[in-house]
């Protein structure tokens, strides 16, 4: 088991240089290069004076010292000072990622907690009118952009209904209020954001339970306990139940990394302070250093998650350890 | 043996739907100059924001522009962009995943590190911090979005080549002694396009609805060129006041898309091998 971890850990080492050198080839796209960027290209910045900052910034060097030195910084976690305000891009980073996180994970659990009883219900009732229902459900969830849903939720929640705040995590007067009024407030400023988070994902979700449900529910051992005699619940939920959640347990580990990237839209919409629109702001403003530290950390916590989903996996399913022996 | 798909097909209402309103969207988006009762473009200040009505269908946008127009002309768009960006993805997956399931060995290693490394991304904020480098238009969005596409269609056409790789034929033609170039092309392929095929249709569907999120956040199709996602920038903006421009190209992206899936799903149950058995 601890071997499986190792291993998968030394599998992560190539991944991660081959995200910075991704990302480092991207920096390079930008039109006139790094020094461009850094002047603005400002016409009035003389050329002399790009060919000293190009040499003060190691620019000059070939590019494969280029990406070494670059290389170095980004595994100390320095990425730099924002363009905006000169800030270190780390600090704005770590600012704003408890937010993200807030919302990434309790969408997670809002998800888990429907869409697996939706999954499992349709499944066993299959071609019920439940079933069907849920299906065609699941469908538009598919389909709908999830930016034009926040817009409509917003416009009938906030606008017309009046009854949620439709932007920011707290509200103006946030620290006047008590304890429990404090935590209402974060509340209410929760629910839109993470139930739109939640709604791509409920989809998915729901639709692969009831698949590895129905897989499971075909199985011969499944047969065997009800020739058995025993109860329909118990089939259902001692038994069957627990082997379809292997994979629902891993595709979790899986939906944390699509979530914090998908994170951004409504972040943006909904003007949550998270990672997400830190990332998106910066790229409306050009403020490459800290474009480029968002999208490192959001593809570190991608592989961080596929990790987990791993290790889960491995955890949960029996036949796995067995392997190792 | 296509035959016995298309029978099938027919069976399935749900598929044929998503079908019947793709072919309405096609056609829409080539006639589309002849339906419009208005140039998309043409703006008239003096009635702009004004709710539906006999005369604008679906309203006026902020510059005055009909709605309904620029919908009929933002199908152009999203049907372009779905095509054009999925065909690249195709294109550069399917190839990838031949070689990589043919051949085997260290190029199989080599192409499957590569998609797990360009899977760790955030799709689309990959998509975003790409397009941030590089200036907004229709162009870009279309590669950007099939090059993001790619690694899952590799991965799929990968498989599939895996077990159909030890199939007989394939081994008798390798005794024959035919050209790996021509094995994979005229026999391997055909047998791998099924899979191919439904995600594709689901890709067109997806990579609309990128499109149109990467319209709205301003970094996609660029106005005055109507695509559904812009229309919505100026519906979110002015939200209070005219819940038109924010309903009505949101329900086109919503119809479109929902049709791509039922689509491509009936496609899926159609296709799938394990239902041969019949």
């Amino acid at each position: 088991m601890l071997e499986y971890i190792v291993r998968r850990l030394l599998f992560m080492i190539p991944l991660l240089l081959g995200i910075t050198l991704i990302t480092f080839m991207v920096i390079q796209l930008s039109p006139g290069g790094p020094a461009d960027m850094l002047t603005g290209l400002s016409p009035k910045v003389g050329a002399e004076a790009k060919a000293r900052l190009r040499h003060l910034y190691g620019l000059d060097k070939p590019i494969h010292i280029q990406y070494w030195l670059w290389l170095k910084r980004v595994v100390r976690f320095d990425f730099g000072e924002s363009f905006k305000d000169g800030r270190r891009v780390i600090t704005k980073i770590l600012e704003r990622l408890p937010a993200t996180l807030l919302l990434n994970i309790l969408s997670l659990l809002l998800i888990f907690f429907i869409a697996l009883p939706i999954g499992i219900v349709s499944a066993v009732r299959q071609d019920s009118f439940f079933d069907k229902g849920m299906t065609l459900f699941v469908f538009l969830g598919f389909s709908v952009p999830t930016f034009w849903l926040a817009l409509l939720l917003m416009l009938l929640f906030g606008v017309i209904l009046g009854w949620l705040p439709i932007s920011g995590m707290h509200s103006v007067n946030f620290l006047y209020f008590s304890l429990w009024g404090k935590l209402w407030d974060l509340i209410q400023h929760l629910i839109l954001p993470m139930f739109i988070s939640a709604f791509g994902g409920l989809a998915y979700l729901s639709r692969y339970s009831r698949a590895s449900m129905l897989e499971v529910l075909r199985q011969d051992y499944i047969r065997t306990s009800r020739a058995k005699g025993l109860p329909e619940k118990k089939v259902i939920y001692r038994h069957a139940l627990r082997n379809a959640l292997i994979p629902i347990v891993t595709l979790l580990g899986l939906s944390l990394p699509g979530l914090i990237g998908g994170g951004f839209i409504f972040e943006t919409i909904f003007a949550w302070p998270g990672m997400g629109r830190l990332g998106y702001q910066a790229i409306m403003s050009r403020d490459y250093p800290v474009i480029m530290g968002v999208g490192i950390i959001a593809a570190f916590l991608t592989l961080l998650g596929n990790l987990i989903a791993d290790i889960t996996y491995a955890f949960v399913d029996p036949r796995i350890s067995y392997r190792q022996k | 043996m296509w035959k016995i798909f298309w029978r099938r097909f027919k069976r399935n209402r749900l598929a044929l739907f998503g079908a019947v309103i793709i072919l309405t969207l096609a056609v829409t988006a080539i006639i589309a100059p002849l339906i419009a009762p208005f140039d998309p473009n043409q703006q008239d200040i003096l009635h702009r924001l004004e709710p539906p009505s006999a005369k604008h269908f679906l309203g006026t946008d902020d510059l005055g522009r009909d709605l309904l127009s620029r919908i009929i002309y933002g199908t152009r768009v999203s049907l372009l962009v779905g095509f054009v960006a999925v065909g690249i993805a195709i294109m550069i997956g399917t190839l990838l995943g031949l070689f990589s399931g043919y051949f085997g060995g260290r190029l199989d290693a080599l192409i499957m590190r590569l998609v797990d490394i360009m899977l760790c991304f955030p799709t689309f904020f990959l998509i975003l911090m790409v397009i941030a480098f590089l200036e907004p238009n229709i162009w870009n969005v279309m590669v950007v979005i099939g090059l993001t596409g790619w690694p899952g269609l590799t991965r799929l056409v990968r498989g599939e080549c895996l077990s159909v790789r030890e199939r007989e034929f394939i081994q008798a033609a390798k005794a024959l002694g035919l050209s790996n170039l021509r094995i994979m092309l005229v026999h391997l392929l055909p047998n791998v396009m099924a899979p191919i095929l439904v995600a594709a249709t689901l890709g067109i569907g997806g990579a609309i609805l990128t499109e149109s999120a990467l319209s709205f956040l301003g970094l996609g199709v660029q106005p005055p060129t109507a695509s559904w996602g812009n229309i919505l920038t100026a519906g979110k903006d002015y939200i209070t006041m005219a819940w038109w421009l924010s309903l009505y190209p949101g329900l086109a992206i919503l119809i479109t898309v929902l049709a791509y899936n039922l689509l491509g799903e009936g496609l899926r149950d159609v296709l799938d091998p394990r239902m041969m058995a019949e």
